[in-house]
């Protein structure tokens, strides 16, 4: 026991250096504000520079800005322009996890059906796109969605050569280039694109696990497809799906990036906010603030997912006595 | 067959996606309220024939009859046959009375009266009072009684068991086998059951089919099997047994060990080639000084004690007999080795019989 306590040491001091350390630095920044102290530049008559303070002492010195422990930013971090964004943030990262599940599932579904040939290269031409670089995957799709792209000169060519799907959208009300990116709607196709294999991968190795006996124990008890899939598959694969779930909003929430190019900045989210305070703005004390925020919704987020995994099992038992 | 045939087996054959064929025509008939165990090696295809009649795996070809209809294009869950898994397939999820309840519940019956009959259900195999116990910890034993009452709930004129009792020590082994008899009585069901265990399938059976190789290749009670092996294959499987090569002298007369033995089977022709098998408990030794004429003698090997008899092994010539006996003779002990004619079990030779096995050997080597 005591040698495996001494393998865990290069991990201890790697979680302490890169992950407590930090988290503390944010927590302080969090709670502090850089305050400027109010001075007034006099020359006096040797020429030099002083600089007089509020409680009129004189110093040679340039008097720095000072950290202070304040909740300002806390209360900064509650107005409403912030909030709409964290909400933003919350209902597309949402809406993505919904998507990626509505997609994932049945494609982890079909990959482990037991006539399924090859699974694993499916699995593989699903997982491949990720091991392109995320902004080329990114970039590609603008290049796709954008006004002068591929879809667009697509639409416009089967315009011009059908001249009543033409007339069709014309009448529908649309414009001679569609308009696909900068909007929430291309920000959600990004993400899903980008995060649907963190919720194909953990569904369909729960349910590639299912003893297929067990299925096949239901449908000799009289189970058709249908009532065994209600019955065994889904409660099994659920660890999975709530998995999944985690693995897609908990990025969803915090991206900053996709939102910026399929976004084009028009629709911020709380992840560019924060970015936007380490870069631009450089207040990283507001920054911080925010993180703490986001950190705590996502935390919310994840206990409430681990208490439907804990109910789910004690329910399962009640459920039929 | 006394009882009305309520399983009918036709040509079933089944020729896997790798051309391997896991059964090659194979057809039985199985009578209501009775005890047929499939026996063979693994691979002989025992579980593939069970698995087709439980909707399991579709034969190539073939008909399997249930009380007359072509049940082929079924799905399991549309068939009034249950089955015991291998490994109890038991839900991990659910309890005991949710595992037992299954079937009711996806009928839609009465929670009451399904709660009334899953206790029934559980006292019968004997779990009286283990309803809310959650199926990791049960014991092997007590994991497949629940799977035999998850499937008797449902009251199936057939019940399939697929080396149900694989997974348990002898001692527990020994009573299930005298329970899965009993309740097998007393509920009235059918029962077809697979196994690789010869002794429990003779303890249990009405009818034993011995399969290899996807063939049945002897369909009959355990008496018939183990006394009249028709081949040195079932001879060899079922019990201990000693399979010499032989030749029949004539009708009723065969010729092994270097002497001729009255016997009591014909038909051969003169001067065929056969096989000859004799159980262990069935060849005598007498004493070197023995008055009797014209029989083979032989040297005690080897001596154990078994308990209920000894176990000797004697050498005449080429071979060792295996040969049991509640009398002990020493090693190194000279002996006369007799028969008597209705012991001696003449058969057809085929691939099995020891010349052809040593042949086989040989060429390995």
């Amino acid at each position: 026991m005591k040698k495996n306590r001494a393998l865990l040491a290069p991990f201890v001091l790697w979680a302490a250096i890169f992950i407590v350390v930090p988290l503390l630095m944010i927590v302080w920044y969090g709670v502090t504000v850089e305050e400027s102290i109010p001075y007034t530049e006099e020359v006096l008559e040797d020429g030099a520079t002083y600089f007089r303070l509020e409680d009129g002492t004189l110093t040679t010195e340039r008097p720095q800005k000072q950290t202070v422990v304040s909740l300002s930013n806390f209360r900064r971090m509650l107005e409403p322009t912030y909030l709409k964004l964290l909400l933003r943030s919350l209902k597309i990262a949402i809406i993505t996890t919904v998507i990626c599940l509505l997609l994932g599932y049945p494609v982890a579904l079909i990959l482990t059906g037991k006539d399924f040939k090859r699974p694993a290269l499916w699995l593989m031409l699903i997982v491949l796109p990720m091991w392109m670089n995320f902004l080329l995957r990114t970039y590609s799709w603008m290049s796709i969605l954008e006004n002068s792209g591929i879809l667009n000169s697509w639409i416009t060519a089967l315009r011009e050569a059908v001249p009543a799907f033409d007339a069709w959208l014309t009448g529908m009300g649309v414009g001679k280039k569609i308009i696909f990116l900068y909007n929430e709607n291309a920000v959600i196709l990004g993400m899903v694109y980008n995060y649907l294999s963190f919720m194909i991968m953990p569904i369909y190795t729960v349910i590639e696990k299912i003893d297929r006996s067990l299925l096949e124990a239901a449908a000799d008890l009289g189970a058709s497809p249908r009532k065994s899939f209600l019955r065994v598959t889904l409660p099994y694969s659920l660890p999975g799906v709530l998995e999944g779930i985690t693995m897609v909003f908990v990025p969803a929430v915090t991206t900053f990036v996709i939102s910026q190019l399929m976004g084009g900045g028009k629709v911020p989210l709380i992840g560019d906010i924060i970015q936007n305070q380490f870069g631009k703005s450089s207040d990283w004390h507001f920054g911080s603030t925010l993180s703490l925020l986001v950190m705590v919704v996502v935390l919310a987020f994840m206990g409430t997912l681990n208490r439907i995994d804990k109910e789910e099992e004690t329910q399962k038992e009640v459920r039929i006595l | 067959m006394e009882n009305k045939t309520i399983l009918s087996i036709r040509d079933v054959k089944v020729t896997f996606e790798d051309g391997f064929t896991a059964l090659g025509g194979v057809s039985i008939d199985i009578g209501q309220n009775e005890f047929v165990t499939l026996l063979g090696p693994s691979g002989c295809g025992k579980t593939t024939l069970l698995r087709c009649i439980g909707g399991f795996e579709r034969p190539t070809s073939g008909e399997i009859l249930y009380k007359g209809e072509n049940i082929v294009p079924l799905p399991p869950y549309k068939r009034a046959i249950n089955t015991v898994f291998q490994r109890y397939a038991l839900f991990p999820h659910l309890n005991v009375a949710q595992n037992v309840a299954f079937g009711p519940d996806l009928r839609g019956e009465d929670k009451k009266k399904t709660a009334e009959e899953v206790s029934r259900m559980l006292s019968l195999v004997g779990l009286a009072g283990f309803e809310k116990r959650k199926i990791a910890s049960l014991s092997g034993g007590q994991q497949q009684r629940v799977a035999i009452a998850r499937a008797l709930i449902n009251k199936p004129d057939v019940l399939l068991l697929d080396e149900p009792l694989g997974a348990l020590d002898l001692k527990l082994r020994r009573e299930m086998q005298l329970e899965l008899k009993r309740i097998q009585r007393e509920s009235g069901i059918t029962f077809i059951f697979v196994t690789h265990d010869q002794e429990e399938a003779l303890t249990m059976s009405d009818r034993v089919a011995v399969m290899r190789a996807g063939q049945i290749l002897q369909l009959g009670t355990p008496e018939d099997i183990y006394n009249e092996p028709q081949s040195a294959f079932v001879a060899d499987f079922i019990g201990d047994s000693n399979i010499l090569a032989g030749t029949m002298v004539r009708d009723r007369l065969v010729r092994f060990l270097g002497c001729d033995f009255p016997c009591v089977d014909s038909g051969f022709g003169e001067s065929a080639e056969v096989d000859v098998v004799l159980r262990p408990e069935d060849v005598k030794l007498k004493p070197e000084d023995d008055p009797v004429q014209n029989v083979p003698q032989g040297v005690v090997e080897s001596l154990l004690f078994k308990g209920v008899h000894y176990e000797m092994k004697v050498r005449s010539g080429e071979n060792v007999l295996l040969v049991h006996s509640t009398h002990a003779r020493g090693v190194g002990t000279r002996v006369k080795l007799t028969v008597a004619p209705e012991d001696i079990q003449v058969m057809h030779k085929s691939d099995c019989s020891p010349d052809v096995l040593k042949k086989h050997a040989q060429r390995a080597m």
